[in-house]
């Protein structure tokens, strides 16, 4: 074995753990995609819901349940589908299936959370007329698809879980130790909380996810790809 | 390289582990280090190994107590496959060894770590 080879070697390791752990569930990409994308539809629907709020009343809010739900749907059925494009387009780039062992794993991991979280939101949306609940139960549930993920998850994803949890967990109590939940009579400033705790979580969590996760090299690697002692084949010897 | 740059990388070399220094086995250790459990399956599609090339060389890393293999019945028997300790060890000891010899002779500071 030469030193050649045992850089060569080095980097083969590394791609492969890459590999392995590529699937991340949420892309720093879409993160941004998505961050930006809840940014914008929490501000607008605020502006939106202070306004009405203003010159209608309490009631202006509590019908609006159904329209914000459909548009938080919107919103992530496009994540989803920029998330799709990204995966894919990697996944092409390494001549590997759109759908790995490791994402299958994660799919099966967070889907029924988030199949439990969408059709609570939304009947939850149709009886109580409040967009509130179903913000603060796509949270949780959110969190809770996330952390299902735990056993093979990168760290990142796994304190991104955490902090939706325990966001939505901590607005509920709040709210419920107000005594507001229960009569379903919020006045009309809590009206502006479902698009402002949407904003902060899925915009601003995300938005943060993405800054921390996005791909860097290690100055190690770095140095050593920049460097090698001898010239070699533009791709390391696979280990198979 | 100087003589003793040249014995000391030798020396280096000697250090790596045998059992995981093979190509096969060496793909199944870097994988079973990123997460604590792989299938049958899913390490034979990142290897795109054979059944039996794939279940030789664990077999291999389980008798030297570096992979430890887990048997469940769920919906139906699922084998997996993770690294013990010593295996984690022997792993990280392993890409010590290596980015040493790397630095030693002249690139990079050796400093990542791969241990999962």
């Amino acid at each position: 074995m030469t030193d050649h080879d045992a850089q060569a070697h080095l980097r083969a390791i590394r791609q492969l753990m890459e590999r392995a752990t590529y699937y991340r569930a949420i892309s720093a990409p879409t993160a941004l995609f998505g961050g930006l994308l809840s940014v914008g539809t929490a501000a607008g629907q605020l502006l939106l819901t202070q306004r009405e709020a203003a010159h209608e009343g309490f009631a202006a809010g509590r019908a609006d349940a159904p329209g914000f739900v459909l548009a938080w749907a919107v919103v992530f059925a496009l994540t989803v589908t920029a998330n799709t494009v990204f995966i894919w387009r990697g996944a092409r780039g390494r001549g590997e299936p759109l759908v790995s062992p490791a994402m299958k794993l994660a799919l099966a991991a967070v889907a029924p959370a988030l199949l439990a979280g969408g059709t609570v939101g939304w009947m939850l949306a149709l009886s109580s007329g409040l967009p509130l609940l179903p913000a603060l139960f796509w949270i949780i549930f959110y969190g809770l698809g996330l952390l299902a993920t735990l056993p093979f998850a990168p760290r990142s994803l796994v304190v991104l879980g955490w902090a939706f949890l325990l966001t939505g967990l901590t607005a509920l109590m709040f709210l419920l130790y107000q005594g507001l939940l229960p009569s379903f009579n919020l006045p009309t400033p809590t009206v502006a909380y479902a698009p402002a705790l949407m904003g902060v979580t899925f915009g601003g969590y995300h938005l943060i996810y993405a800054v921390c996760v996005w791909p860097r090299r290690g100055r190690a690697l770095d140095a050593i790809e920049r460097r090698p002692l001898v010239r070699e084949p533009s791709t390391p010897p696979p280990l198979t | 390289m100087s003589r003793a740059k040249t014995t000391t990388t030798k020396l280096d070399f000697d250090k790596l582990d045998r059992v995981i220094h093979e190509r096969g086995r060496l793909g199944i250790m870097t994988l079973l280090a990123t997460r604590p459990r792989w299938t049958f399956a899913d390490l034979k599609m990142e290897l795109r190994l054979s059944d039996g090339n794939l279940l030789s060389h664990l077999r291999t890393l389980h008798g030297a107590g570096l992979v430890a293999v887990t048997k469940e019945v769920l919906d139906r028997p699922t084998t997996s496959y993770g690294l013990t300790e010593r295996g984690r060890r022997a792993f990280s000891n392993y890409v010590t060894v290596l980015a040493q010899i790397v630095q030693a002779s002249g690139g990079g500071d050796g400093s990542e770590n791969y241990a999962g």
